[in-house]
């Protein structure tokens, strides 16, 4: 989980991978369509389990800045609390395409 | 003054007005001193099938700001014009009028039929605020939410609509 920090500071949205179960949540409340998720169920068989579970597999998560309006739905409707505020603002970029930003430089 | 980014209260109140005083009670607003006319829009309530136009109005002699509202049938979307009291009432009337439909009587501007594109070019959809009228990105691009990880919980999943979306913009006709 990804520590508190005050809701004043909306820098920008961290995400925290591990924490994510591709449940898509955040991504059908974001009023805007601006975070996308590409994920995929895997089986595995914890040691000593008897049968195999399926667990999602998250493949590509992504928020496109230059359509998000930093209102915080998908900060509050994550019932995993993978998502958070981080204080420090994004830099610029020089084309927009840039702006859409993927699961490492949302985890940095 | 400070205001905490994420406390900012909205405390002012709408005071309603009957559609018949619309124009008395806002010159009498006038004369008491709210004589800077910020802002006149509509807002589309279609399951009341009414408009309500609100206005707001500031002060120069304090800080002060203050709504009024008014409650307009859509079957008969006429307002008398404030033109007369708030001379920039003639802007805001005639984007009113060409996003929305609602005439206002005694703005000449909005009774003349060759000045209908103030803003909109002569191929954009004609009243576009208006909640029927598709947002044509909001209908060409696929919801993200529609994608599932677990296909057998998409099978399972209720459908819910896109956020920002009325169903009424994915019926098959001509959408209106
Ligand atoms: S802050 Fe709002 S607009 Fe931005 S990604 Fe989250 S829900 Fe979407
Ligand atoms: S709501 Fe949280 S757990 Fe669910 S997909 Fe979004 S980030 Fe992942």
């Amino acid at each position: 989980m990804i520590e508190d920090i005050a809701i004043e500071s909306r820098g920008t949205i961290k995400l925290s991978a591990p924490d994510c179960t591709s449940c898509m949540l955040c991504v059908r409340e974001c009023p805007v369509w601006c975070i996308e998720i590409d994920s995929h169920t895997e089986q595995v068989t914890p040691e000593g389990a008897r049968r195999p579970r399926s667990v999602a597999v998250l493949d590509a998560f992504t928020i496109d800045w230059g359509l998000c309006m930093y209102c915080g739905i998908c900060v509050e409707v994550c019932p995993f609390d993978a998502l958070a505020w981080a204080p420090s603002p994004r830099g610029g970029v020089g084309e927009a395409e840039q702006l859409v930003a993927g699961i490492e430089d949302l985890s940095g | 003054m400070t205001i905490a980014a994420n406390s900012v209260e909205i405390t002012q109140q709408i005071e309603w007005i009957s559609a018949e005083q619309w124009r008395d009670s806002l010159a009498s607003a006038h004369r008491q001193g709210w004589v800077c006319l910020d802002v006149l829009t509509a807002i589309d309530r279609p399951e009341q099938r009414e408009f309500h136009v609100v206005l707001h109005a500031n002060r120069v002699d304090s800080a002060l700001g203050q709504w009024w509202g008014v409650v307009v049938p859509q079957h008969d979307a006429e307002l008398a014009s404030l033109v007369d009291v708030f001379k920039a009432a003639a802007w805001h009337e005639r984007e009113t009028r060409e996003m929305f439909g609602i005439t206002f009587t005694g703005n000449v501007v909005s009774h003349d039929p060759t000045a209908q594109g103030l803003l909109l070019s002569d191929e954009a959809p004609v009243t576009p605020l208006r909640k029927h009228v598709p947002l044509g990105a909001r209908v060409d691009t696929p919801w993200p939410g529609n994608a599932d990880p677990d296909p057998r919980r998409s099978a399972s999943r209720r459908r819910q609509a896109p956020p920002g979306t009325r169903p009424e913009w994915f019926e098959t006709g001509d959408g209106q």
